[in-house]
């Protein structure tokens, strides 16, 4: 037999309401916490009836024999109810694989016929496990944990539960999330090269003061350039920015000279000269009110144009006198 | 079969004159009746939260002098705490054969002497030294397991992060003991805030005077031909019918360093919304059902209703329902009665009739435990037909098999019960900002009501036209929510 565990953790989103935070200490661990009904997901359970033959006897304690066998599956899956607590619901999602099991031979045989197996444990499972979606291991083994495996299934379709961290803003209704440790170290692996590469960007662009300030600009921390009294404090505002927007920076630093017109209009922005209309993307001229884009590259366009000439050197002159 | 003539027509000019009137075809020169067909209804019904705090006179509301205010609540003792670091590895042997093990909770709580229980409710142990605190790990407990087996030891995944122990009576040598301490719980305060609703009735020209050819009924029991009587009934109903709404559903808006965003635009003052009943109870408990309700379901829900209550069998747990949910409670129980075989006893209770006549239909509407505690069903009018029913019967947010709101399927178990001679849910005022009244008195007429008012209550404009100024002080309190539950049908 070999034996696959893998474990997902359901936990909550950071979401509580204000009325929640205000009451923390008096109303503690209450309130949103379960992973309840929820029709499309009973429904998407209901229909795979092949499978939950395969697991649910374990869970219900019903033959799929019994006459009560559809009531009490149709009973067990309308009365989910189960508890999200703070540290999260770890679930094992593992199977257990026999190939000398014979519930599971018809299907383990079929494999070997159609893909050209070896009729042995290692090959068959390690393609199992390569080559057929998890949620179909059910035909090949015996989930480890079958409830645990069932509520994962459930949570797969249950719209307040998000299949990963990314998607847990995507609605105000989404109340959980899972974390996939796989994920997890996989991310922070990738993490880590991003981090690794914007490191080695940071080094190639400090001894550059303009594109120090450059780069500071179009990330829209030119609050940091205009404070900065040294080149050593420019140098420490970049890399706080690179410590905590690894992706964005690499983009910047990798474009940063074809940036120059963003960057100076981005510096335009940061030294009051136009302004960036709240909650939109459209620029004014702070002086005159007067719409020059409807975002930063309308306003490149706008600097650029030949007929704006004029303009375009007043703002360069007013920019240059603030530069000194 | 009746047939209507005309379903009456909506008009949202600020202010109401001869011209609305026509518009409204109130001079229709034709009728079947003089008496008017309400087509929706009746709204006596509409105002539960309503009856039950402002109908119940003083028992049923409390003053405040501030727009925040606090309840001061005591929890239930607890005992537990949970695990903030564990030091050892998985193949470690925390304690083994009567060694000392560390436990790092979170907390100083635990006491010296006192016994534990770990996380998978056989593990015992006793605190043999005091917690000390170690930064970044919570405080240090030494103890020692308190079974007599040489090899037993602690499996070390029960003292992981986020792991729960639970403390139990201390216990000590024959003589020569030392004492220890216990704790204590303070009050806590649970934080709210009320909100102002501000309503107007405009009208201009004479319409104070105009008569209709319809006859209202007034509040006394006759009937008035007087349009402004029908107009100020449909306004308080209207005022009634949205601050219901608005205590049941608001959600609170102050944030946690106390400021409120929404502001007037003119007056840049702060507009506050308070936790209605929905927040209130849903951030205390709540669960959601699918596409039917079960019985196994609803004894989840009434485990935690009743969780801790006394054995009296007093409690009084309204369950306020759309039609929908009523459907699925009635569903669930008879469901697991027919199951159960109790098909021919039902029966029984449902057909009823005489000479002849036969009459089909019994429903649940309540259920009792043990204890002889009730949970009585009381229909909740606003989630068939309120605000946000409405918007979902638009966007199709309905149930597949009933065909009706989702919201309908909503229930909120709301405790009824009296504590210490108070009502558990009471509305919530400003002193002196209750509700208050005024009449914005111009050239045009004011009707007779408006009148009585007195001239205390009149100002002035010298445009022809007059106002009905109501500004309503409101907020929702519940005073013990642990027994209340919200359940929503999730799509």
């Amino acid at each position: 037999m070999i034996t696959i565990s893998k474990q997902v953790r359901i936990v909550r989103k950071d979401k509580a309401s204000e009325y929640k935070i205000k009451n923390f200490k008096v109303l503690g661990d209450s309130g949103d916490k379960k992973i309840g009904g929820s029709i499309k997901a009973e429904n998407a359970m209901l229909v795979n009836s092949a499978e939950l033959k395969s697991y649910l006897p374990n869970i219900i304690g019903v033959s799929v024999t019994d006459p009560e066998w559809g009531r009490k599956v149709d009973n067990h899956i309308r009365s989910i109810s189960a508890p999200v607590e703070p540290t999260g619901l770890e679930l094992e999602i593992g199977f257990n694989f026999d190939v000398t099991d014979m519930e599971f031979r018809p299907a383990i045989n079929e494999l070997i016929k159609e893909f050209k197996l070896d009729d042995n444990e290692a090959d068959v499972f390690k393609f199992v496990v390569a080559s057929v979606n998890r949620n179909n291991w059910w035909k090949y083994g015996k989930p480890i944990n079958p409830a645990d495996y069932f509520l994962w299934r459930y949570c797969q379709n249950y719209r307040p539960v998000a299949n990963n961290v990314k998607d847990a803003d995507k609605s105000d209704r989404i109340r959980f999330y899972i974390v996939d440790t796989d994920d997890v170290r996989k991310e922070q692996s990738e993490m880590f090269a991003v981090r690794q590469e914007a490191n080695k960007l940071y080094f190639a662009i400090s001894d550059d003061e303009y594109k120090v300030k450059a780069a500071l600009f179009i990330a829209k921390e030119g609050a940091a350039v205009l404070s900065a009294k040294t080149n050593e404090d420019l140098l420490i505002s970049l890399d706080q920015y690179v410590q905590s927007n690894a992706t964005s920076f690499i983009k910047i630093a990798k474009n940063i000279d074809k940036l120059k017109d963003t960057a100076f209009v981005e510096e335009c922005i940061a030294r009051g000269i136009f302004t960036k209309i709240a909650h939109s993307n459209l620029i004014t001229d702070s002086s005159t009110g007067d719409n020059i884009g409807g975002n930063v590259q309308e306003v490149v366009n706008y600097l650029n144009n030949p007929s704006n000439v004029k303009y375009t050197n007043t703002v360069k002159g007013i920019i240059k006198s603030k530069s000194i | 079969m009746l047939r209507v003539v005309s379903t009456g027509n909506f008009d949202n000019s600020i202010h109401t004159s001869e011209n609305t009137m026509v518009k409204l075809m109130l001079t229709s020169p034709d009728k079947l009746s003089s008496k008017l067909v309400r087509l929706w209804g009746q709204d006596s019904d509409k105002l539960p939260l309503t009856h039950m705090t402002l109908g119940q006179g003083e028992s049923g509301v409390k003053k405040v002098n501030e727009v925040e205010y606090y309840l001061n609540v005591i929890g239930r003792m607890t005992f537990t705490d949970e695990i903030e670091y564990n030091q050892y590895g998985p193949s470690d042997k925390p304690g083994y054969g009567g060694a000392p093990f560390y436990l790092y909770a979170k907390t100083n709580r635990f006491t010296v002497q006192f016994g534990l229980i770990g996380p998978d409710g056989k593990t015992r142990a006793r605190i043999m030294e005091a917690g000390q605190e170690i930064p970044g790990r919570g405080f240090r407990f030494t103890c020692q397991l308190k079974s007599t087996k040489s090899n037993s030891f602690v499996d070390p995944t029960m003292l992981d992060t986020g792991k729960t122990w639970v403390m139990t009576a201390p216990t000590v040598s024959e003589s020569l003991s030392d004492g220890n301490k216990t704790n204590v719980m303070g009050p806590g305060k649970i934080h709210n805030q009320i909100a102002f609703n501000r309503y107007s009735k405009n009208i201009a020209g004479n319409l104070a005077n105009k008569v209709t050819q319809i006859e209202f009924p007034t509040e006394s029991g006759g009937t008035t031909n007087l349009w402004i009587n029908e107009e100020m009934r449909q306004f308080d109903i209207q005022l009634r019918q949205m601050n219901e709404e608005f205590n049941w559903t608001s959600e609170y808006n102050r944030a946690v360093d106390g400021s409120v965003s929404m502001k007037d635009y003119r007056t840049g003052l702060p507009i506050t919304e308070g936790a209605g009943a929905f927040e209130q109870v849903r951030e205390q408990n709540h669960d959601t059902y699918g596409y039917r309700l079960t019985l196994d379901k609803i004894k989840t829900v009434i485990s935690t209703v009743f969780d801790g209550t006394p054995d009296d069998g007093n409690m009084d747990i309204a369950m306020f329902a759309g039609d929908g949910m009523i459907d699925d409670f009635d569903m669930a129980i008879k469901s697991d009665l027919t199951s159960s075989g109790f098909t021919m006893a039902m029966g029984d209770k449902a057909i009823s009739g005489e000479g002849g006549k036969l009459s089909y239909g019994a429903y649940f509407t309540q259920y009792r435990d043990i204890k002889g505690n009730t949970i009585s069903v009381k229909p909740l009018a606003l989630l068939n037909n309120g605000s946000i029913a409405e918007v979902q019967k638009k966007n199709g947010l309905i149930h597949p098999r009933t065909k009706k709101p989702m919201s309908s399927h909503s229930a909120i178990f709301l405790d009824m019960s009296t504590y210490e001679g108070e009502n558990n849910v009471k509305m919530v005022q400003m002193t002196g900002q209750e509700e208050i009244n005024a009449i914005y008195k111009g050239l045009s007429p004011v009707p007779a009501s408006w009148g009585a008012m007195g001239g205390n209550n009149m100002i002035a404009t010298k445009v022809d036209e007059s106002s009905f100024e109501k500004k309503m002080s409101t907020g929702i309190a519940i005073m013990n929510t642990r027994n209340c539950f919200a359940l929503d049908c999730e799509l």
